[in-house]
């Protein structure tokens, strides 16, 4: 039983990017929902069966699930911190320059990390989005070169890369502030696992070099991170029989796969089953 | 080769030029981002086929929700289970390996056609 919405809008013939109105932000004129084709949001689509995600989903978070399972753990018990809502020292005494003072930074200047916690049904990591960015230093000397690197970005994404500009005026290095000098593609959903089979099934096989991921990459949020050399570019299926076509050098790429992971060894556990890590087979499944 | 038939593609600066504007052409040519004209008719179509995919999606996230939580409740009752009944398998099951891997074989499912067998 599904409620048809009364009032029906006809669309204009061109698209209306809305921007957020004041009615909007105070709860009288709702943006219009992410399946209005008027909206600045809305995707056709999906346009297909997707194989990767639903390898994922069957088979690699049910496998995640039971290695990563642990018995009787109980966090409140395991450190003091996990028990803490406010992690931040904090000015305590009564001295009335106490209050409302910011809290100490803490040792070493070191940042707040994410609290561990044991994998459960809840918490399964999953691919968030994927970044795909260049810098093309030629593009310094003439910036008509970013024009192919734009291109074949395009191809190989699916998507319209945005313009990467310098932010400070660096002389050794002709850098301006302001100046072009890259691409970047931000990945999500659909376009975000057509390109990770893409290179997982067809590029990074054809890579000689390549051996695998670092064992030690990754930051401590779980974001996984590598750079692909400029000879990976005409490996993809979209350029390779168009490359002769490009009128200038295609860069390489740096990749960066951020899941929701708030454990390293456990974003590396999952990326592991699209991208080999070097240290594949060392303590994996036996047989 | 690639580099070599590059070399040789690009051998007239008129070319070269040429090249670089059917690239901008292509980046930057058509503006106009034409928006689908539907009559209520269709927009009424429109609004039910999303409802109705959209509760398709909700329905099979809630399946596989529940086969992992199934899942997790079983490895429970097991675990349970091996702890009461042997100490050391069960210090076996837990130990944590820190480096942890997919196998390198692990690979995307393909449907393909049958091969025939001779």
């Amino acid at each position: 039983m599904l409620g048809i919405r009364k009032n029906i809008r006809i669309s204009v013939n061109f698209l209306q990017r809305r921007t957020i109105t004041v009615k909007q932000k105070l709860g009288k004129n709702r943006p219009l929902p992410g399946w209005d084709p008027n909206s600045e949001y809305f995707r056709p689509g999906p346009t297909m069966l997707n194989r990767l995600q639903e390898h994922l989903h069957d088979t690699i978070l049910p496998d995640v699930l039971a290695a990563s399972y642990r018995h009787d753990i109980d966090t409140a018990l395991s450190t003091d911190e996990h028990t803490q809502k406010d992690r931040l020292p904090r000015w305590i005494g009564d001295n009335p320059y106490y209050k409302n003072r910011p809290p100490q930074k803490m040792r070493g200047n070191k940042p707040l990390l994410p609290v561990k916690e044991s994998v459960n049904p809840k918490n399964l990591p999953s691919i968030s989005k994927v970044v795909v960015s260049t810098m093309h230093k030629e593009a310094l000397v003439d910036k008509t070169q970013l024009l192919s690197t734009m291109m074949a970005f395009r191809s190989i994404t699916g998507l319209q890369p945005e313009i990467v500009y310098a932010r400070k005026d660096v002389s050794p290095w002709k850098l301006r502030s302001g100046v072009p000098v890259g691409v970047k593609v931000t990945l999500t959903g659909e376009s975000m696992y057509t390109f990770l089979s893409i290179l997982s099934e067809l590029v990074l096989p054809q890579l000689h070099d390549f051996k695998g991921l670092s064992p030690t990459s990754g930051d401590q949020t779980g974001n996984i991170s590598f750079g692909l050399p400029s000879e990976v570019m005409p490996l993809f299926p979209q350029i390779e029989a168009v490359y002769e076509m490009y009128p200038h050098s295609l860069p390489g790429f740096n990749v960066n796969i951020t899941t929701n992971s708030k454990d390293t060894r456990l974003a590396r556990f999952f990326v592991s089953s699209l991208i080999p890590f070097t240290d594949g087979n060392k303590e994996g499944y036996v047989g | 080769m690639a580099k070599a038939s590059k070399g040789k593609h690009q051998s007239g600066p008129s070319n070269h030029s040429e090249s670089i504007d059917l690239v901008r052409k292509a980046l930057y040519g058509n503006k106009k981002v034409r928006s689908l004209k539907m009559n209520p008719d269709m927009w009424e179509k429109h609004e039910v086929i999303n409802r109705a995919w959209r509760i398709h999606e909700y329905r099979q996230e809630k399946q596989r929700e529940n086969l992992l939580k199934n899942q997790f409740s079983a490895m429970k009752i097991a675990c349970e289970e091996l702890k009461h009944t042997s100490e050391t398998l069960y210090k076996a099951a837990m130990s944590d390996s820190i480096n942890r891997r997919f196998p390198v074989e692990t690979r995307t499912p393909t449907d393909t056609p049958p091969r025939l067998s001779k």
